[in-house]
């Protein structure tokens, strides 16, 4: 396998896991199926998973499909794959009255007094994975 | 180009299915889900050993940089089963330990030119006590097949994080030496698990 292929790798699992991981996190009464939440927000929750399933299909076929210029849908899937994590970094702060928990008795972790809550982790661990897929997929000419 | 448009085609109801999947579930929690990610993770015996699985698969290099891991969770899940049914399974801890200290002199010692199936052998082997501890480790009432899908999640990232240290390490000669160095490290703290568990079953 070259460097080439392990950032492809690499980047197709953050692709493929981040749609299992939302689908099965938002696919229950905690988030779609919840009797508190007003239709339309569930609504759009479908609408947003529905969206991510769909289009991370797109990207696996941009990324390993034959090309003249592979480095462009390496490209593309690294910068769609930042549009999907980045905004976990900066909803709450964007959007008064949002909140990255479910409920108030989600287990969040406390590093050195910092309060993360888990999607916040999974959303660094994915953006970590993709700069070095990215890192890594760039590479044509190297044996790993 | 026929083939291809078939797989093209074939696409269109994994979109439609995929949610659909996901909706068995419905009615559960995602605290399954959550509970395997973050298993893994927390316990320092099962971070090393999968991280050290990702490494020792780009040390092998070739088609073991995908092989050993995927044998590493494939029998992990089927050790999972054989924990969540809850069948005995003694000194798994000691075998976890053992996996540590036996995957950080993998690292020390795996190169090219070695022949791959003793390790991954080995790896699987050790792939399936990891699997049967998360599976006996199940919280009360979380869905297991979430809660399967979690640590099975999280080991691929942990492995990933292997393959990329082990990847980086090829690209300067310092950086090769000092992993073999991290290798021993591991080892160290694999004896000091085993030391642990032992006087732990004692």
């Amino acid at each position: 396998m070259n460097r080439n292929k392990l950032g492809k790798f690499i980047l197709s699992f953050v692709l493929v896991a981040g749609a299992i991981v939302s689908t099965a996190v938002d696919w229950n009464t905690t988030h779609l199926f919840n009797p508190a939440w007003h239709p339309h927000a569930r609504f759009h929750d479908a609408l947003f998973l529905l969206f991510l399933d769909a289009t991370t299909l797109v990207m696996l076929w941009l990324l390993w499909r034959r090309s003249a210029e592979p480095a462009v849908g390496i490209t593309a899937v690294a910068l769609y794959s930042a549009a999907v994590w980045t905004p976990f970094l900066y909803i709450e702060a964007l959007i008064p009255g949002t909140s990255l928990l479910a409920s108030a008795d989600v287990p969040v972790l406390r590093i050195a007094g910092m309060v993360l809550a888990p999607n916040l982790l999974i959303a660094i661990v994915m953006l970590v994975l993709t700069i070095a897929g990215y890192w890594l997929g760039r590479d044509f000419g190297t044996d790993a | 180009m026929r083939k291809r448009r078939l797989a093209a085609w074939s696409v269109a109801p994994t979109v439609v299915l995929l949610p659909a999947l996901a909706r068995a579930h419905q009615g559960g929690s995602d605290a399954g889900l959550m509970a395997g990610l973050m298993h893994p993770v927390f316990g320092p015996d099962h971070l090393l050993a999968m991280i050290s699985v990702g490494v020792v698969s780009v040390q092998l290099g070739g088609a073991n940089i995908w092989r050993i891991p995927l044998a590493f969770v494939g029998a992990m899940v089927v050790g999972a089963v054989l924990g969540l049914q809850q069948v005995a399974l003694p000194y798994s801890e000691l075998g976890i330990a053992a996996s540590v200290l036996m995957l950080g002199m993998g690292i020390v010692v795996a190169h090219r030119g070695m022949s791959p199936w003793p390790i991954t052998a080995l790896i699987a082997f050790f792939g399936s006590l990891h699997g049967y501890v998360h599976g006996a480790e199940i919280p009360g009432s979380v869905s297991p097949a979430l809660y399967t899908l979690g640590f099975v999640i999280s080991t691929a990232v942990l492995h990933l994080f292997g393959m990329i240290i082990g990847e980086v390490a090829t690209m300067r000669r310092w950086l090769s030496k000092g992993l073999r160095f991290t290798g021993a490290a591991v080892t160290v703290s694999g004896a000091a698990f085993l030391l642990q568990s032992f006087s732990g079953t004692a």
